[in-house]
């Protein structure tokens, strides 16, 4: 029974890390439907900038941490603006700008391994060690801090977008993007605030995930960008509630299969759940489906 | 008895309404028209009766047989076949391949065939390169058969659709809006084009909004308005309906500001 | 006139090239260039077959080296296991990756483009975890040895110089009934889904049964050039068939023009040679297909139409071939 609600307690920390990645991928198919294969890529760089900023450039958690996760929302700006914008301005099909994302993915991943090598990278955390226990269960700080974090920006961004002027502007062009455009909304600024912050969100996920196994290296990004992505897609893509519903279930199925199957198969858990729920309702958890427009 | 027959048709979306218990009738060799006011609902009937949409309720008949449970590529198999009110052509592959895509559904050969280029895909492919080319020459495209669809002029981008459409030999050509577009003149070319389909025999059935043009070449009319038959007749009667006047011309200015009075 | 020329012209490229192929390897070379044809025939296999379903059908497929990998498996344990012939080998594993292929495009064909390449990656990275994992038949990350060489009419193709011939049938025999499919009806079939698959299913086509068929067959082959790489390397470990394996074909096809086939053979012709061409390139090799990536896109010099290279390359001769002739006419006149 404890090792059962060690478990639990994982796969719900875990699950919120997802989360925060997840809704990336989701606001970015929101408003350009498309799955953007760089995010995943991002989410490393993200991870890598803090630990440059903490031991390289020796600064403090805070800051490093601020830092980096704002460098990380420019990043994701500055990719839609080099990678994604012209094509979309001469509207390209959709194939281009994914193959684009592709591309830009495996940019961001091979300058990061020029720049830092392919070791595995101890990861400063933040209370190394220090847990409390709630009955037999312990709890580190680590996973309190990661699943409260999570939470308050989940709750923070569902916020943003239903209530202020540009979520507001967001969920218009997510609707319907000439409209929006007509209407007089700048979609080229919804858009790059859309990646801004899918991207430092990405960056707190990837910083957090870090923290939490205390190492760092540059294949986290495919690994955790599939499983995330799997987790985008159960929930129902452009759904951000399904985003966090999907992500939990992922978390679980990786969190169990490790504990009770066998550790090395732990990532095919998330794709054989992506594959079984993609054949059983193709748009996801909570996503609506598409009447095809003749 | 009507080469299509179309029987009490009805689809709704999420409750709505589209299309009311609506029945149509084509005649063999005959221009059959469907006019009605924009969102009224007649691609709608197009795509139900080209199995775009799965249709509510209704029937449809093709030559006395039902076209029931019918996967979208199966109607043109059956002697159904469409153009689209926006261009849907194949617009990175040449003239003349849209068209010999538009006869691939009479064409049998099996991969093998294909995989090893035999006798039989020879005779195939040479067969359906003739029907194709006849069908470009017979729209007057023959110039164009080997350009690239996409960069074409509108215009010639709407007869290849109909050329495409046309190769099959379908026995119901079904048009959506040809004239949409189109500048007096093409629409002039359009309408004799279309005289002399139904001169060579074809059965045609027809989605416009240019009036002119409807009244001029149908041999009947059908008049739509909110997913409902309006009225239907000879393009004469059809002019002189006063319910069709109100909904063409006066809607919300004459008799519909009066009534509301 | 024109056409006769033009006619007369690619005989007579087909036969200097035909010549060329064929004699590669009486010319001397090293083994290290030999080694290097072999893969550039099996590079071109990878990025035609991709492009078949990429390029011609628009079907995003990341995850072309899980194929490559199972053809590659199956040849290699079928021979070291069950001592089978080359041939038989080589047919079992373009089989069972053609089936395969299949199992995954049944659910897979059912998504639309994003989708499909998120499952295409996701089976490339279960594949991988499989080969790794599953020690008792792959022997995980220590790989396979000691793989036979085929033995075709009691002459073993060992080195480069005698496999090359090997590939070299293969290839050519496996490229020119694919050109043959492609240019029928199924090929033009594929593009129109490619273009508009609402127009399309309007004209008859049966887009998932297309899709699925096209999306087997590209993996069929795949399968064929990893028996090919399996029996030519006679040592094969996971690590060859991982994602970037995929990317990397996927750049070739881009490179050479979604849907032009002689675009893909020249651009795995070029991608393959170069980084093992240029000492310290391979450090940067994947950077380098992910450049290409974006630009090709960003450029928009990919040509979506069939403009191909060859085809811009064969006028770019026939002009100078023509200002010859016309240079040729200018001297006669000057003689007379």
């Amino acid at each position: 029974m404890q090792f059962f609600t060690q478990q639990v307690v994982s796969a719900i920390a875990l699950g919120s890390v997802y989360a925060l990645t997840a809704i990336g991928y989701s606001m970015v198919f929101g408003v350009l439907e498309l799955i953007n294969f760089s995010h995943a890529s991002v989410f490393m760089v993200g991870a890598f900038l803090y630990y440059i900023l903490t031991n390289i450039a020796a600064l403090p958690g805070l800051p490093a941490f601020l830092l980096s996760v704002l460098i990380t929302g420019f990043l994701g700006v500055a990719v839609e603006k080099i990678t994604l914008r012209p094509l979309r301005l001469n509207n390209q099909p959709k194939f281009a700008s994914l193959i684009s994302t592709i591309g830009t993915s495996i940019i961001l991943q091979n300058i990061m391994f020029l720049l830092m090598g392919s070791e595995t990278l101890p990861y400063q955390t933040l209370f190394p060690g220090q847990s409390i226990s709630l009955g037999e269960t312990r709890i580190s700080y680590m996973q309190i801090v990661i699943v409260a974090v999570s939470t308050m920006l989940l709750v923070s961004l569902s916020l943003f977008i239903k209530k202020s002027r540009a979520g507001m502007a967001m969920r218009a062009t997510a609707q319907n993007y000439d409209a929006a455009e007509l209407m007089g909304i700048s979609v080229d600024s919804v858009i790059s605030l859309t990646f801004f912050i899918g991207s430092a969100i990405a960056a707190i996920s990837g910083i957090f995930v870090c923290m939490n196994y205390q190492s760092v290296d540059i294949t986290i990004g495919t690994s955790f960008g599939l499983k995330t992505f799997a987790a985008t897609v159960l929930g129902g893509i452009g759904n951000l509630g399904g985003a966090v519903l999907g992500s939990l279930i992922i978390a679980f199925a990786e969190v169990f299969t490790a504990a009770y199957i066998n550790t090395s198969i732990r990532d095919l858990a998330a794709f054989v759940v992506l594959v079984i729920v993609l054949l059983v309702r193709p748009n996801g958890l909570l996503g609506k489906p598409v009447q095809k427009k003749v | 008895m009507a080469l299509l027959e179309v029987y009490g048709l009805c689809k709704s979306f999420g409750g709505l309404a589209a299309v009311k218990d609506i029945s149509i009738m084509v005649p063999k060799g005959k221009i059959v028209s469907l006019i009605g006011p924009n969102g009224a609902g007649k691609t709608t009937v197009f795509n139900l009766l080209t199995g775009f949409y799965e249709r509510d309720s209704g029937q449809v008949l093709l030559d006395g047989a039902a076209l029931d449970k019918l996967a979208t590529h199966e109607y043109i198999q059956k002697g159904m076949s469409r153009t689209f009110q926006n261009l849907r052509l194949f617009s990175k592959m040449t003239a003349l391949e849209n068209v010999l895509v538009g006869y691939q559904s009479r064409m049998k050969c099996n991969d093998w065939n294909m995989i090893f280029h035999d006798r039989k895909y020879r005779q195939e492919e040479n067969q359906a390169r003739e029907k194709s080319r006849n069908a470009l020459a017979k729209l007057g495209l023959s110039r164009y058969e080997k350009d690239i669809c996409g960069g074409l002029p509108y215009g010639v981008q709407k007869r290849l659709e109909i050329a495409r459409a046309l190769v099959s030999d379908p026995k119901v050509l079904l048009l959506d809006e040809p004239a949409a577009g189109l500048n007096p003149n093409e629409t002039q070319e359009l309408s004799k084009l279309i005289l002399s389909l139904r001169e060579e025999g074809n059965t045609i059935f027809l989605i416009e909004h240019d009036m002119r043009l409807v009244m001029s070449i149908s041999d009947y009319v059908y008049v739509m308005d909110h997913g409902e038959l309006l009225s239907e007749g000879e393009p004469k009667q059809v002019r002189q309906d006063p319910k069709v006047i109100e909904a063409y011309f006066g809607k919300g200015r004459v008799a519909g500001a009066a009534e509301r009075k | 006139m024109k056409i006769k020329s033009n006619r007369i012209f690619r005989k007579l490229l087909f036969c200097i090239m035909a010549c060329v192929l064929i004699s590669l390897p009486l010319l001397g070379l090293s083994n290290f260039v030999m080694r290097l044809a072999v893969f550039v025939w099996i590079y071109i296999l990878l990025a035609t077959s991709l492009n078949f379903t990429s390029g011609v059908a628009g079907q995003v497929s990341l995850g072309h080296a899980a194929f490559f990998g199972i053809g590659a498996y199956v040849s290699a344990l079928l021979s070291l296991k069950l001592e089978l012939h080359f041939l038989i080998c080589l047919a079992l594993a373009a089989a069972a990756a053609g089936v395969s292929g299949w199992l995954v495009a049944l659910p897979a064909m059912r998504l639309s483009g994003g989708y499909l390449a998120i499952v295409t990656l996701g089976f490339g990275q279960i594949v991988y975890i499989v080969l790794l994992n599953w020690i008792d038949l792959t022997r995980g990350p220590m790989g396979l040895v000691g793989i036979p060489s085929p033995v075709l009419f009691g002459i073993e193709f060992r080195k480069p110089q005698s496999y090359y011939y090997i590939a070299l049938f293969f290839c050519v025999a496996v490229l020119l009934l694919f050109k043959n499919y492609i240019g029928s009806r199924a090929g033009r079939n594929l593009m129109a889904i490619r273009d508009d698959e609402t127009a399309a299913a309007a004209m008859g086509v049966d887009i998932y049964k297309e899709k699925v068929k096209a999306f087997a067959i590209s993996s069929a082959i795949a399968g064929i050039a990893g028996s090919l790489y399996a029996h030519f390397m006679l040592f094969i470990d996971p690590s060859k068939f991982v994602g970037d394996e995929s990317t990397a074909i996927l750049s070739m096809v881009v490179l050479g023009g979604l849907g032009s086939m002689k675009g893909s053979i020249a651009a795995a012709l070029v991608l393959t040679a170069l980084p093992e061409l240029l000492r310290g390139f391979s450090r940067y090799r994947m950077l380098i297909y992910g450049i290409l990536l974006v630009a090709m896109m960003i450029t928009k010099a990919v040509d979506w139409s069939r403009y191909s290279w060859y085809d811009r390359m064969q006028q770019w001769i026939q002009r100078v071939v023509q200002a010859i002739n016309r240079k040729k006419g200018g001297w006669k006149n000057g003689a007379a």
